[in-house]
């Protein structure tokens, strides 16, 4: 069935509509909220809290079309909630365990692994709203103006934060290199 | 480093690190399992909560009938919270109660197996005859489990300065302090059968002895007991209250004794 037929059935209250919607938005909510929060307990508790939310809200909704929008603006109220309640960020190098190359592991391989995990901590390290923003745009591949209303700010204040979060990223991928990273950039 | 090149980098790495997530069918049941039950519960608190509200907030006002006479000030009190700004660790909430007022008593456990729940900051408003508002107090609501029991909440005041009319029990501590203890009957009725509701025999008495508290808005007719102890120490009105009649007077007054007399 069609998502938006499915949501005008679960803001009438379907419940079966409603796990339809459940299963559609799930897994990949899951892994929104995983590489905002930096923390698979965490995510679960922000889809979680964010469907039950939809539920029971679900007659503010005007627009069953507008869903995925309300969806993501709910999912990011609830993620920078449940991250501000821990008060620090987990650091990143909790998030991931001993990755030692295995055997025999082309080389480039490992540096492609190794230079994901540079990136990805570098996300991590970003301020919160401006990582939904960089979750958002290139994992979720929502546009400027979807952000703007998931996250409640202005499309320019979208813009910015996805500028400023890309021009911390290349500081600190170049403070890397010139601290004597593997050149990485070579192979890729 | 190239823009174009950086984004796909970072689409890569985001798309990678994703797979550390296995959102697979026991992940996927588990969420939804937790998200039905929170939608149980939460639907379930709605309908409870606003008869637990009318319920205490009738025992407020049995408290706050003699102030309002009295100082002529205070006609009526309102007061809101809410759930999301729950606190679940005990030293935390006796903080925040501190916070907002340190005289006010708290305890962790009662030695009846009563245990700390949860705590939430509710927002007190005293009006006068025009509805304005002439106090405030903030104090936090203290929640009480034990399992298989009717939970025990806490909940103190400044705005109100008056105990229980017609008790059903009083204890009387060794520092003077009263305790009383009363038992209502709450009955909820739908909006239709407001001016058209006629009292029982037995309501009549209870209205009477000012024992009974009717409200209007409810889907269906609904009769709920409760059971309340106030008192008064240091200014503060404390009200210890139950959505039950499950408990004793003596048992919810020996609670009552036990958060008075700590010092």
């Amino acid at each position: 069935m069609e998502e938006t037929e499915l949501v005008k059935r679960m803001i009438a209250g379907d419940e079966d509509a409603f796990a339809g919607i459940m299963e559609i938005y799930q897994p990949q909510a899951l892994r929104a909220a995983y590489l905002i929060s930096g923390n698979y307990a965490d995510s679960e508790d922000i889809v979680q809290e964010t469907f039950v939310a939809c539920f029971l809200n679900r007659q503010k909704l005007r627009e069953p079309a507008a869903f995925k929008g309300w969806f993501y603006k709910t999912l990011s109220r609830n993620a920078w909630r449940i991250c501000g309640r821990k008060k620090k960020e987990q650091p990143a190098a909790e998030l991931y365990p001993e990755d030692l190359p295995a055997p025999g592991l082309l080389l480039s391989r490992v540096v492609l692994a190794e230079e994901e995990k540079v990136i990805c901590d570098a996300i991590e390290a970003l301020p919160i709203k401006q990582r939904t923003v960089i979750v958002l745009y290139y994992y979720n591949e929502m546009s400027i103006k979807e952000i703007a209303k998931a996250c409640g700010c202005l499309e320019g204040t979208v813009k910015s934060r996805l500028f400023n979060g890309k021009a911390r990223l290349k500081e600190l991928l170049s403070d890397r290199e010139e601290k004597g990273g593997t050149a990485w950039t070579i192979l890729s | 480093m190239d823009d174009f090149v950086l984004e796909k980098k970072i689409k890569a790495a985001l798309a990678k690190k994703s797979e550390d997530v296995h959102a697979d069918g026991l992940a996927a049941l588990r969420i939804r399992t937790r998200v039905n039950q929170r939608i149980k519960e939460e639907t379930g608190m709605k309908k409870r909560n606003w008869k637990q509200i009318i319920i205490a907030t009738a025992a407020i006002c049995i408290l706050g009938s003699m102030s309002a006479m009295a100082l002529g000030k205070v006609k009526y009190t309102s007061s809101h919270s809410s759930r999301n700004e729950d606190i679940t660790d005990f030293a935390s909430a006796k903080s925040m109660q501190n916070s907002y007022d340190a005289s006010v008593k708290v305890i962790e456990n009662f030695s009846n197996g009563y245990a700390f729940k949860r705590a939430t900051p509710t927002y007190q408003q005293g009006h006068d005859e025009e509805h304005n508002v002439v106090d405030n107090y903030t104090a936090m609501d203290f929640t009480y489990g034990k399992e298989g029991c009717t939970d025990v909440s806490l909940s103190a005041t400044r705005i109100s300065s008056g105990t229980a009319q017609n008790p059903d029990q009083i204890l009387t501590l060794a520092d003077g302090t009263e305790l009383r203890f009363t038992r209502t009957l709450n009955k909820f009725l739908p909006p239709d059968y407001e001016g058209n509701y006629e009292l029982t025999e037995e309501e009549k008495e209870l209205e009477k002895a000012g024992k009974l508290n009717i409200a209007y808005g409810s889907s269906e007719v609904e009769t709920i007991s409760s059971e309340a102890v106030t008192w008064q120490q240091d200014g503060i009105t404390y009200c210890l209250f139950m959505m039950s009649d499950e408990m004793s007077g003596d048992e919810l007054l020996q609670m009552a004794k036990e958060l008075s007399e700590i010092k």
